[in-house]
């Protein structure tokens, strides 16, 4: 047995066998090229007085706003189009519709929603159209059949979808996931 | 093929959506939002983007992010609105097959 103390060369990184991985991969390598250029540019700018990389407090604001909304916002999920051309409505659009419309059913409260999603045909990172959308569900105490509740919520996402969106849905899944007091919902 | 700028801007599509009725106002993207920092540091293209508002004449497209307002009407028809209202203001600027992609960021 040996004991070799040497420090061992660090091994190159590995590239992904998979195509689109690759591809990925070197994104991510020109990506983290790019960002250590630009430090060392705007350092030495900075080092020599250059306010020129400094942007105004208003536009770095707006950046930080925009990235907050778009993390709000999640994904673009197509829709059918209307007669006069595509559109698409955020995940959070979605739920918001969801959760209202659940909502809108009396002694029934939304918990949470989720979405199943056909394999989208436009944008890259859109989601295709809904095709499955569940929705857990807290019901009043006073309900005295709570499947005929089910129901009538179930009609209610699948009316809001087809009046709101001109979407069909294949399936809509209630679960009823809690009881709750009227005066507490 | 290089083609002409359109001489209707983006700033002047935000003003046109953002008085539609069951619009509540142009929310946009990250991506939208740099675009339009990028055009006015640049100084180059500052017609073509607006926060919200993209018009690519190359593509043939026109993407609008909107926050739409809840129970206004349906949200198809708003949008659908909204998509002829835009195609008649750049008619006489972009061919009539412009696409006009609609973004519903919200319902509030």
């Amino acid at each position: 047995m040996t004991d070799d103390t040497r420090t061992p060369t660090p091994e190159p990184p590995e590239t992904p066998d998979d195509p689109e991985e690759t591809l990925s991969h070197e994104a991510t390598l020109r990506y983290q090229e790019m960002i250590r250029s630009a430090r060392r540019e705007w350092t030495q700018q900075e080092e020599r007085g250059d306010a020129s990389v400094q942007l105004s407090s208003r536009a770095m604001d707006l950046i930080k706003a925009s990235v907050r909304a778009e993390v709000r916002h999640g994904r673009q999920v197509e829709m059918p189009p209307t007669a006069e051309g595509p559109y698409s409505l955020s995940e959070l659009a979605l739920r918001t519709l969801i959760r209202e419309t659940v909502d809108a059913v009396p002694g029934v409260r939304a918990l949470r929603s989720r979405v199943d999603h056909a394999e989208p045909r436009g944008e890259r990172l859109s989601r295709g159209r809904p095709v499955r959308i569940a929705c857990r569900i807290t019901a009043s105490r006073r309900s005295r059949d709570l499947p005929a509740l089910a129901e009538t919520v179930r009609g209610a996402v699948l009316e809001a979808c087809e009046r709101e969106l001109d979407l069909p849905l294949p399936a809509v899944d209630i679960h009823i996931e809690d009881l709750h007091d009227d005066d507490t919902a | 093929m290089m083609t002409t700028p359109p001489r209707i801007t983006a700033a002047e599509l935000v003003e046109i959506v953002g008085a539609l009725p069951g619009v509540r106002g142009i929310e946009p993207g990250i991506g939208s939002a740099l675009r339009t920092i990028d055009a006015r540091i640049r100084r180059a293209g500052e017609g073509a983007v607006h926060y919200g508002v993209v018009i690519d004449p190359e593509a043939g497209t026109i993407t609008l992010e909107v926050g739409l307002e809840r129970g206004a009407a349906p949200v198809r028809e708003i949008v659908a609105l909204l998509q002829r209202t835009v195609r008649e203001a750049v008619a006489a600027d972009l061919p009539p097959d412009t696409v006009i992609h609609v973004k519903v960021q919200s319902l509030t």
